[in-house]
């Protein structure tokens, strides 16, 4: 079907009020408003006349009308937390009130919850890592705690993304890149310092043992 | 009362119920767009205008209340129906329990003070 000019209008105009909605919504929005216009025209025969087509657009309200619905279900109070996470958040502006894009939107939660996330696992991961490098307890350990180190690294490149592209919350996110970063390195520092105390005390205990004239029993398993 | 007042009054009472009339619709079974909005329409208390009606669907299918399916049309290209969730009967069930005596309480007062 040729799309008329004044249904085309109205798509764009449509298009362009929901500038600030999801863009999944906003295309959705979009194409089951034009389905509806052309369902409604293809009941009024094969050539509508103009009058008619408008009247199908007026019974729709204006396009501003349609996006202001969009955008007023927003901020109802007494919505469950959790039950709805697709309507728009609000902020004001120069025209009242615009929704706030979502993925600035979804920005906003993460910060706190990745902070201490980071913490936890830098703490958890920082004692099995200096554990490792104290003699008679490291492979096994170390092999069950591997895993940790690597999720601290993760989670400090993560922040440290969140924080170049993100336009909220830069502070939370810069904290969590610089506490990650400080664990990452303190605990490899730590951990190479204590390998290299291990390392030497072995060598002490090796030359010791060679030099005892009838030894009994090595010190080390 | 000034029929701005009015227009106001019904937009705030619509903005909190509209919603749940489109679940109570398609309690009786899936529908389409088109469908749904002559339905709702044919109250001009319920529905200002037919397009709000989508940005409303888009709402409630991403709360995961409706699901959106394609089906053939009798005429014309394929329709995308909504159907209630099992979600969508739940949302439905805890607002017609509180609308019943929500209502019962404000027509009490009303009463009283007219």
């Amino acid at each position: 079907m040729t799309e008329s000019p004044l249904v085309a209008a109205y798509l764009a105009d449509l298009d362009r009020a929901l500038a600030g909605a999801d863009p999944a919504d906003r295309l959705e929005i979009v194409d089951a408003v034009r389905e509806h216009i052309e369902a409604s025209l293809a009941e009024l025969g094969a050539s509508p006349t103009q009058a008619e087509v408008a009247g199908v657009l007026h019974r729709l309200g204006t396009a501003d009308e349609v996006a202001a619905a969009w955008a007023a279900g927003a901020d109802r109070p007494g919505t469950p937390q959790g039950a709805w996470s697709g309507g728009p958040q609000l902020r004001p502006s120069a025209h009242g009130l615009v929704p706030i894009p979502p993925d600035e939107a979804s920005a906003r939660p993460q910060p706190v919850w990745l902070t201490v996330l980071l913490v936890v696992v830098g703490v958890v991961g920082a004692v099995p890592l200096t554990l490792l490098a104290l003699p008679f307890v490291g492979a096994a350990l170390g092999a069950l705690v591997f895993l940790l180190p690597v999720l601290v690294v993760a989670g400090t490149i993560a922040s440290g993304l969140q924080w170049r592209r993100s336009t909220t919350h830069r502070g939370a996110w810069l904290t969590a890149f610089v506490v990650g970063l400080v664990l990452v390195v303190g605990t490899a520092t730590a951990s190479a310092g204590l390998l290299a105390v291990r390392s030497g005390r072995s060598v002490e205990q090796t030359t010791q043992v060679n030099d005892a004239p009838t030894p009994m029993q090595s010190p080390l398993p | 009362m000034e029929p701005d007042d009015e227009g106001s009054v019904l937009t705030q009472l619509r903005r909190g119920t509209l919603e749940y009339c489109v679940l109570a619709y398609l309690a009786q079974g899936p529908s389409y767009g088109q469908d749904i909005a002559r339905a709702l329409g044919s109250d001009p208390v319920l529905f200002g205008s037919e397009g709000t009606l989508y940005p409303l669907l888009t709402r409630l299918r991403r709360r995961r209340w409706v699901e959106t399916t394609w089906q053939p049309s009798p005429a014309g290209p394929p329709r995308r129906y909504h159907a209630l969730t099992d979600e969508g009967r739940a949302a439905l069930r805890a607002f017609a329990q509180t609308w019943e005596p929500f209502r019962a309480g404000v027509d009490r007062l009303m009463k009283g003070a007219q």
